[in-house]
């Protein structure tokens, strides 16, 4: 982390080369939370790191709980939140396992928690190393989801996540995520912008119906056991609540650009796909690399375009629907692994989207960059390559694992 | 405040032969009610008689029956008085009274009955043998609080739990803020659909973070500098199996958090299956007795001393024999938590899943206490003081039975367990520093 700062001309904020753990802490930072509960892991520690100094130094303003496990992370800042308090956490992998009971129940309690989540391999295979396999784990959670690209978008999202999780409409736990060793380690010039930017930005939220609570002599219980319909009507509710979210990020990313200039596509951000015949479909820190093979492949004369999934959960059906329906092929660019399917996930993801839709779209997927390999330029070529090939009519396989095939 | 009263207190079986000294200590009373003695010996064995007189019932049976009002129970002291003058001597009260306690006077056809003396009972002072006291129930009335427990509650019959919440909910009062998980206590602690059972705000955890749920709950008060009592009420394995993690680290960060776990030496509320308190030998569902099969092979964690070591503010150990004992740690407990984490282990036998006849809980509670199966002791930052201590130590032998889950032991397997509970009370005099 670069020491050396100084004051953008153009919003006021600091510029500085962060790393994406430390964009993570600023992001967190600047949210204002109550309560922050943390237990490090690799590649999240200098999240932990960070926000410990930013408390040592009097910068945050929080009760900081350096807990024995994962599942005290959780644990903690679920009953901070219901107590009252805008909560914290992140965790990796390992730590995501250990806190699965504690993730679901914050689902189902409907708290607003965001946690940050540093992709890395799941257990199994002992791996020290980057793949979006824990993140995969927990779709069913009911969380909202949202992996970013940039050390800048850590630190915006994790602000925004905000805006959704504690929205009077929404009120589910946020996760946003980003790729451990690369996008974790990896240091960008960005800007740190204002306190006050965040604080006008989340005021809104004030605004809002209070949020019940649990008060001591109060007449509520949480968590109390729920009963067949109650039961349904709860999961209805969660789920309604998860498709309002789709919307609510548009509307969220709007203001948040009104305050910071700055912005994401909101559930996925589309680039050079207006005349595209093919699209590659990415997430996090690779679509940088995608970018490039998009804009080399288009200098040979391939209209190519580039989707880059932001939210995971809920997934934009509709979106992803209407983005790819008029395309010919699409390269999928997956990191992860669906047992059981011998693909990735997002592959099957986009396969649903598109069950029912009256298009002619071919996918292509391609299982890349577990374990820590690159997803390197190459790859990526390929991927078009291959996808252009299919656009002509050419026969094409459903799935590669790459560098293995 | 009223409902907890000074009480005669007699011991059963407990008279010498022939003894009538509280008898003649009664007849002589200096009372304008005094008609003649309303204590009587009873017991049909010589040698194992009982001194007896009137309970003084909450629901006086014989109140119901007097046809002329004369009967009353006071609110202020619990005593069932008959008034003389508004007695008619139609004997309805003494047919009506249950264990033959209201005494007619053939002299003047009224009845008549003990009314402590107003509270300085001549019997108890006269008694040479200790039998008789007047227990009072001051310290009691000094901790009762509110009843926030709804009268019926789904436990089985005999379980010690009902007393447990409604007695520890009575000490802490209504602004505590329950963490309760799954065990026999969820159904009623955790509410049931739109229903819950108590009047304080609850908050169901996982079995794996009560201590950190309560531990968050408490940060944000922190956070926003007001006082909070949190108080985590769950079973043995939650605390000792499953969930010592989350208590371990919310000591050694020193949350502000009353834990309270009550043992019941088992996962009793899904079938009786062996948590790490169940004793050495013990059936259960999961350590059966068979050919092979001798129960629970390894012994008990002892979470209380566990804990102790945590060098946390207050630990200590309570039963429901001792409710007093019980309430002055709750109290202790709640002051602690300014400091840190306070953890009460509460014995609670459970007679469904240990084959223990349901109205035999409070004497087995009662039993380890006198047994040194398991000492009442508090520690404040893991210096130890036991807070009773049998003047006879009772033998496991006598009454370990009582329980049919130890009902396969051998003489052997006893005299082990009795080893047992021998050496863990000397380790833990040694900690007090008393040997």
């Amino acid at each position: 982390m670069s020491t050396k700062s100084e004051v953008s001309a153009e919003t006021k904020g600091e510029r500085r080369v962060l790393t994406g753990n430390a964009a993570a802490a600023y992001g967190a930072l600047l949210s204002r939370p109550d309560v922050v509960a943390l237990y490090p892991i690799t590649p999240q520690s200098e999240v932990v790191e960070t926000l410990s100094k930013f408390y040592a130094n009097g910068m945050l303003d929080a009760e900081m709980i350096q807990v024995e496990g994962e599942n005290s992370a959780m644990s903690s800042i679920m009953a901070a939140s219901v107590a009252g308090g805008r909560v914290f956490t992140a965790t990796s992998s390992w730590g995501l396992a250990f806190m699965y009971d504690a993730v679901l129940m914050a689902a189902g309690m409907r708290i607003p928690a965001v946690m940050v989540n540093v992709n890395r391999e799941m257990p199994g295979i002992y791996s020290v190393s980057c793949s979006r396999q824990d993140i995969m784990s927990v779709r069913d959670a009911g969380w909202i989801q949202i992996e970013v690209e940039t050390t800048q978008e850590v630190l915006d999202t994790v602000i925004m996540a905000y805006r959704l999780a504690e929205d009077s409409e929404i009120l589910l736990p946020t996760m946003v995520s980003y790729d451990g060793y690369y996008l974790s380690f990896m240091s960008e010039d960005m800007e740190i912008p204002p306190q006050d930017y965040a604080d006008r930005f989340l005021a809104v939220l004030k605004e809002q119906p209070e949020r019940l609570k649990l008060v001591p002599g109060g007449p509520l219980g949480f968590h109390a056991h729920a009963l067949l319909e109650d039961f349904m009507e709860y999961r209805y509710k969660h789920c309604a609540a998860l498709e309002r979210a789709k919307t609510k990020i548009d509307q969220v990313e709007q203001e948040f650009e009104a305050i910071f200039g700055r912005k994401y596509g909101g559930v996925l951000e589309e680039y050079r796909c207006e005349d595209a015949d093919i699209v590659l479909l990415t997430m996090g820190s690779s679509t940088g690399t995608a970018r490039v093979a998009v804009d080399s492949k288009r200098e040979q004369g391939i209209k190519v375009g580039l989707v880059k999934l932001r939210m995971l959960r809920p997934f934009p059906k509709e979106k992803i629907a209407s983005v790819l329906k008029d395309k010919k092929a699409v390269g999928i660019i997956d990191r992860s692994v669906n047992f059981g399917w011998n693909s990735g996930h997002v592959y099957t993801e986009v396969q649903s989207a598109l069950f029912g839709v009256d298009t002619n779209v071919k996918l292509l997927d391609y299982i890349t960059g577990i374990a820590s390999l690159d997803i390197t330029i190459d790859h990526l070529e390929r991927a078009i390559d291959e996808a252009y090939a299919a656009s002509q009519g050419k026969e094409y396989k459903d799935v590669s694992w790459l560098p293995l095939e | 405040m009223s409902g907890y009263y000074d009480t005669l207190k007699i011991k059963p079986d407990a008279c010498p032969a022939d003894c009538q000294v509280c008898v003649d200590a009664c007849a002589g009373r200096s009372s304008e009610n005094n008609l003649g003695a309303v204590i009587k010996i009873v017991g049909d064995i010589k040698d194992k008689h009982s001194a007896a007189t009137c309970y003084q019932c909450s629901k006086p049976e014989c109140l119901e029956a007097c046809p002329s009002d004369a009967i009353t129970k006071s609110d202020e002291d619990g005593i069932v008085r008959i008034d003389m003058d508004e007695c008619t001597g139609c004997e309805a009260c003494v047919d009506a009274c249950p264990y033959e306690m209201i005494v007619f006077n053939d002299d003047k056809q009224i009845a008549t009955k003990c009314d402590m003396c107003d509270g300085k009972a001549a019997c108890a002072g006269a008694c040479p043998h200790g039998v008789i006291s007047v227990d009072s129930a001051a310290p009691v009335r000094k901790y009762m609080q509110e009843d926030l427990l709804s009268p019926g509650v789904a436990f089985c019959g005999g379980c010690m739990l009902e007393l447990a919440i409604r007695f520890t909910l009575k000490v802490l009062g209504k602004d505590i803020v329950l963490f309760a998980s799954a065990s026999c206590s969820a159904p009623v602690l955790i509410g049931i659909g739109h229903v819950s059972l108590e009047k304080t705000a609850f908050y169901g955890c996982l079995m794996t973070n009560i201590a950190s749920s309560a531990a968050g709950y408490a940060r944000y008060y922190k956070k926003i500098g007001k006082e909070v009592t949190p108080v985590c009420f769950v079973g043995d394995g939650n605390t000792v199996d499953i969930g010592f993690q989350n208590l371990s680290g919310a000591a050694e960060r020193g949350e502000n958090i009353l834990y309270i776990c009550y043992d019941n030496e088992g996962y009793m509320n899904t079938g009786y299956q062996k948590s790490s308190t169940t004793p050495l030998g013990a059936w259960t569902s999961t350590t059966e007795v068979g050919s092979t099969g001798r129960g629970k092979p390894s012994q008990s964690k002892d979470v209380a001393l566990m804990m102790a070591m945590h060098d946390t503010p207050y630990v200590a150990t309570a039963t429901l024999s001792n409710l007093e004992d019980y309430a002055s740690k709750l109290i202790k407990a709640r002051e602690a938590i300014k400091k840190g984490l306070a953890y009460i282990h509460l014995y609670t036998p459970c007679p469904t899943g240990w084959k223990l006849a349901p109205d035999s809980t409070v004497e087995m509670c009662r039993n380890v206490v006198e047994s040194n199966a398991f000492p009442l002791w508090e520690a404040e930052y893991g210096d130890i003081r036991f807070t009773y201590e049998p003047k006879e130590q009772k033998p496991l032998a006598s009454f370990i039975k009582m329980a049919r889950k130890f009902s396969h032991l051998t003489d052997e397997d006893i005299q082990a367990l009795q080893e047992n509970v021998d050496h863990r009370y000397l380790r833990l005099q040694k900690l007090a520093g008393v040997c």
